[in-house]
């Protein structure tokens, strides 16, 4: 069902925390990277960068300037070379949410805005849950969020999401550009789209994050209808919500089927495209439980 | 409708029988209108993966609206074909030639009825003409089935004068018709193949005698109903009981009175003999008849026109043929019921072999003459006055038997007692007539204590009949003296005696009988007399050897009656003799000299119900005349509608169901 907001609860994003599942403290779930990121403050997720976690990374060459209480006294005892000993760094999960408002995001039963919103609060919870940042970059017009944690952070996501409504002709290719110059360290994006629109646009700046070591997970949403056409609804007259083109007739017991396969093809296209910047896919379908669907999914991806 | 000799080449006309039909081509646009409508009620939604579903179904589309149109196409045909085959499409050839065409009218009393205003006889006619015109292209021949049969011509031909003045001048006549007669004649013209049309008024009259099955190949029979099938009532026979009236004795006039009508009627029906006329009213049920007996007792002698008439009828009832209404007849009156008995013996004798024979003719309240036998020869009665004669006991068989012979063959009674060698050699005297017995010479048995006694009687016969009930009587019958005789060839044993040979046997010679009674009726040849059996027998002669009844007064129109003189009608018209008779075709009283002849119409003919003919094969086809003439020269096409028509409809089932199968493998 739609979310039913009131203006209280969308000032303070209640009803949407209140149905959001929190996935960590529930289910016990952890939002993971596969990449080494690079938050501010220290955290759980392993950096990319040395620091001073108690885990040991390597030796180098002593170099003149290095602190003499990193040189490993034993390692010049057996070798008689002067090394130094590196430990790796333990970072915050920086997580940004990219979440599509255009207008092809309110269609459906329960909306796919509204799926994507609950998605996108439990994917943000879940990471302020485990001391992770969350950024929220949504749409071309906003200019997004600065990085959001703690328990503040969390009604501040769940406000901004809350008042967030599907409308106009969203342009997700030039949100992921926007990103790629907003986001100075390496994140986990999370793209939260229907992916209707052309698919070229959107791999380009993909690649460029995937290129700055951003680690690029895109939920496609979509409505059931949208995957099978239904053939029950006979002769219909259909007009796009985004592109204002001439209204299209036909009967869809006779289109489902060249349908139904065109659209299988264009969810294996997105796949595929994604899959080559080395990013996540994952179809969730607007009727389903978003947190059954998270949930197994973010099961995958720490297993991997 | 043309059977396969259909006619030659030629060009084809189309045109409908039924052409108002054609008004119903508007349903055409229904596959459109709904098309246009459901097209227009398609529901409006917003669909965000409009792209996707305008690219895919692109292709889908262009095959949808080719099979959409195809449907359409199918759908609009089919309803075109169904509403041009309800229209009755025939081809009509023009200009070809074809197989010789007879057309038979029925010209029976039927025909005469009146059937919407008009008698159906000018329908039947004007029938035949518009056939004839169909039919330019094609030998026609007319056969007027009347009596006489009448022909347009010796053989079909395409000139038409000799078919248009024959039936300018045919007249239904009042008998049976002859349609057997003419139909076996059209068949034997028509040896090559060919149509023949049989118009008549769909009564039984029509088809009496013909087999629709029996159609040769290449001869298709077309029976062709030109109307008729009214309500009628009639007077269907009229008859005498006892079968000769006798001045001072009752007689019974009978008539059956027939309601061929679809009502119960009422009607007053009047019984005339000479000048008595009596009324009666009767009620008839639908379909069946009432008898209608009025006894009289005439006072003179002679010939006596009798009738019986439907003379009024309750309102609601309605006659389509008033010549049936009233039957005449005319019966002949004698002044006194004869008997003769030519003998030789003395009538007084008290054991001679007269005496048992009168008491038993006075018993019966008849009063014998007694003739010598030298007066057999010429019988002093009139030939066709129809009297018994026996003979007993005569001296000399006659030298010429003619006259008997005569009286024999015009329907008289003869009892032949065998007791003298006379009496046994007169079989021979009569010539060209074998006798019922062959008597051979006589037997004495002296003085037996017990005589012949009798081994087999047959009690069914009527002159026996009264004697049933009293076999132990005649067991008791011995003879001490009898001849013997063996059965004629052609004669019917009624009684034997114990030893084999016949005692009593009978021969009907037309309407004629005679008996032999090998008994010796004298006291001292046998016991018969002092049994009364005797008696008891010639006490039944009177009934029994005279006509009981006589079926019907009037002779059928049609037929032709020996006479010498022409016949007089009730209108004072002369009826010409042709070779020695004179012909009935009208009914009503025909006078010649004093005697008196009726015709009426044959009782078939007043039953005016259309009946279903026998079922013919392939080669029958029955119309009315409207049918038969739009068809005469046209082929239908409506089979060949419906057969297009099937094919539409597997096309648009094709179409569709392969689209669906289409859809259930996706």
């Amino acid at each position: 069902m739609r979310v039913n907001r009131t203006a209280s609860s969308s000032r303070t994003g209640g009803s949407l925390l209140s149905k959001t599942p929190r996935l960590g403290r529930q289910g016990g779930l952890e939002l993971t990277a596969r990449r080494m990121l690079d938050g501010l403050y220290s955290g759980r997720h392993r950096s990319a960068a040395h620091g001073s976690s108690i885990d040991f990374a390597e030796h180098r060459p002593y170099q003149p300037g290095d602190e003499l209480r990193t040189i490993d006294w034993r390692a010049f005892a057996r070798t008689d070379r002067l090394l130094i000993r590196r430990f790796h760094d333990d970072r915050q999960l920086p997580l940004a949410l990219i979440v599509d408002h255009s207008a092809s995001m309110g269609y459906g039963q329960p909306a796919k805005h509204d799926t994507a919103v609950l998605c996108a609060a439990a994917l943000g919870l879940l990471a302020i849950d485990q001391g992770d940042s969350v950024r929220l970059l949504a749409a071309a017009r906003s200019a997004g969020t600065a990085e959001l944690g703690g328990a503040m952070g969390a009604t501040r996501l769940a406000q901004m999401l809350d008042g967030s409504k599907a409308d106009g002709a969203g342009d997700l290719a030039a949100v992921l550009r926007s990103a790629v110059d907003q986001l100075t360290k390496r994140s986990l994006v999370v793209v939260i789209s229907d992916l209707l629109g052309e698919l070229a646009p959107l791999l380009l700046p993909a690649a460029e994050l995937a290129a700055r070591g951003h680690e690029l997970a895109v939920i496609q949403v979509l409505d059931p209808t949208e995957v099978e056409l239904p053939a029950e609804w006979g002769r219909v007259t259909m007009t796009d919500p985004e592109l204002h083109e001439q209204p299209f007739s036909c009967d869809t017991a006779e289109a489902r089927a060249a349908y139904n396969q065109a659209m299988a093809a264009h969810i294996a296209a997105c796949r595929s495209a994604f899959a080559g910047v080395r990013a996540d896919h994952l179809l969730l379908l607007s009727d389903e439980s978003v947190a059954q669907v998270l949930g197994a999914w973010l099961e995958r991806r720490r297993r991997r | 409708m043309l059977g396969s000799n259909g006619g030659g080449g030629g060009e084809a006309m189309i045109s409908f029988l039924a052409p108002p039909a054609l008004g119903a081509a508007v349903l055409a646009a229904l596959p459109i209108a709904i098309h246009l409508l459901t097209s227009r009620a398609a529901t409006q939604r917003s669909f965000p993966a409009l792209a996707f579903l305008r690219r895919a179904h692109a292709g889908t589309a262009r095959r949808g609206r080719l099979r959409d149109l195809l449907v359409l196409i199918a759908r609009m045909l089919l309803i075109l074909a169904l509403v041009a085959a309800l229209a009755a499409p025939v081809a009509r050839m023009v200009g070809g030639s074809g197989a010789p065409v007879v057309v038979i009218i029925d010209a029976s009393a039927s025909m005469q009825q009146r059937h919407q205003g008009a008698v159906l006889w000018d329908h039947a006619i004007g029938t035949a003409a518009r056939l004839s015109d169909e039919l330019a292209e094609r030998p026609v021949l007319a056969l007027v089935a009347g009596s006489p049969l009448q022909r347009s011509g010796l053989v079909p031909t395409l000139d038409r004068g000799g078919y248009r003045a024959l039936l300018a001048t045919a007249k239904p006549g009042w008998g049976a018709g002859a349609n057997d007669q003419a139909l076996a004649l059209a068949l034997g013209l028509l040896t090559g193949g060919g149509d023949i049309y049989l118009i008549g008024d769909g009564s039984r009259g029509v088809v009496s005698g013909i087999d629709p099955q029996a159609m040769p190949p290449g001869v298709v029979l077309h029976l062709v109903e030109a109307g008729g099938g009214g309500d009628n009532q009639a007077v269907r026979s009229i008859g005498l009981e006892p079968g000769v009236a006798v001045r001072g004795r009752p007689c019974t006039l009978r008539a059956d009175v027939v309601n061929h009508g679809v009502t119960v009627v009422t009607l007053e029906v009047a019984v005339t003999l000479g000048d008595e006329r009596r009324a009666r009213t009767l009620t008839i049920p639908v379909g069946s008849s009432v008898t209608v007996a009025e006894t009289f007792t005439p006072e003179r002698a002679g010939e006596i026109p009798v009738a019986v008439a439907i003379v009024a009828r309750d309102a609601g009832a309605s006659d389509h043929l008033a010549a049936d209404d009233r039957r005449d007849g005319a019966i002949s009156v004698r002044p006194s019921l004869p008997v003769v008995i030519y003998s030789d013996a003395d009538p007084t004798a008290v054991d001679g072999p007269l005496k048992p024979l009168l008491a038993g003719l006075g018993a019966a309240g008849l009063a014998p003459v007694v003739l010598r036998g030298a007066q057999l020869g010429e019988l002093q009665h009139a030939v066709d006055d129809l009297a018994v004669v026996m003979t007993v006991a005569l001296a000399q068989p006659p030298t010429d038997g003619r006259a008997l012979s005569a009286h024999l063959l015009g329907g008289g009674a003869l009892l032949q007692v065998l007791v003298s060698d006379a009496d046994a050699a007169l079989g021979g005297a009569l010539g060209g007539i074998d006798p019922p017995l062959l008597p051979l010479p006589p037997v004495d048995l002296g003085d037996r204590r017990r005589g012949l006694a009798l081994g087999e009687i047959t009690l069914d016969h009527p002159l026996l009949d009264g004697l049933r009930g009293r076999e132990p009587l005649l067991r008791q019958i011995e003879a001490w003296r009898y001849r013997p005789a063996t059965l004629g060839v052609v004669a019917t044993r009624l009684l034997a005696w114990e030893d084999g040979s016949v005692a009593l046997a009978e021969r009907r010679i037309g309407a004629g009988r005679w008996l032999a009674l090998a008994i010796s009726p004298a006291d001292r040849d046998s016991n018969l007399a002092a049994l009364e059996v005797l008696p008891l027998l010639t006490a039944r002669l009177g009934q029994v050897l005279l006509p009981r009844s006589r079926e019907d007064c009037a002779l059928p129109c049609g037929t032709t009656v020996p006479s010498a003189v022409p016949l007089q009608a009730a209108d004072g018209r002369l009826i010409p003799v042709i070779d020695g008779a004179c012909g009935l075709v009208e009914p009503g009283l025909y006078r010649a000299g004093e005697r008196l002849i009726a015709a009426a119409i044959p009782g078939l003919e007043s039953d005016l119900r259309l009946v279903s003919p026998p079922p013919g094969g392939e080669r029958t086809r029955i119309s009315d005349g409207d049918g038969a003439i739009a068809a005469a020269a046209t082929r239908p096409l409506w089979q060949w509608l419906l057969v297009l028509a099937m094919v539409l409809v597997l096309s648009e089932s094709l179409l569709t169901g392969a689209w669906r199968r289409t859809e259930q493998r996706t």
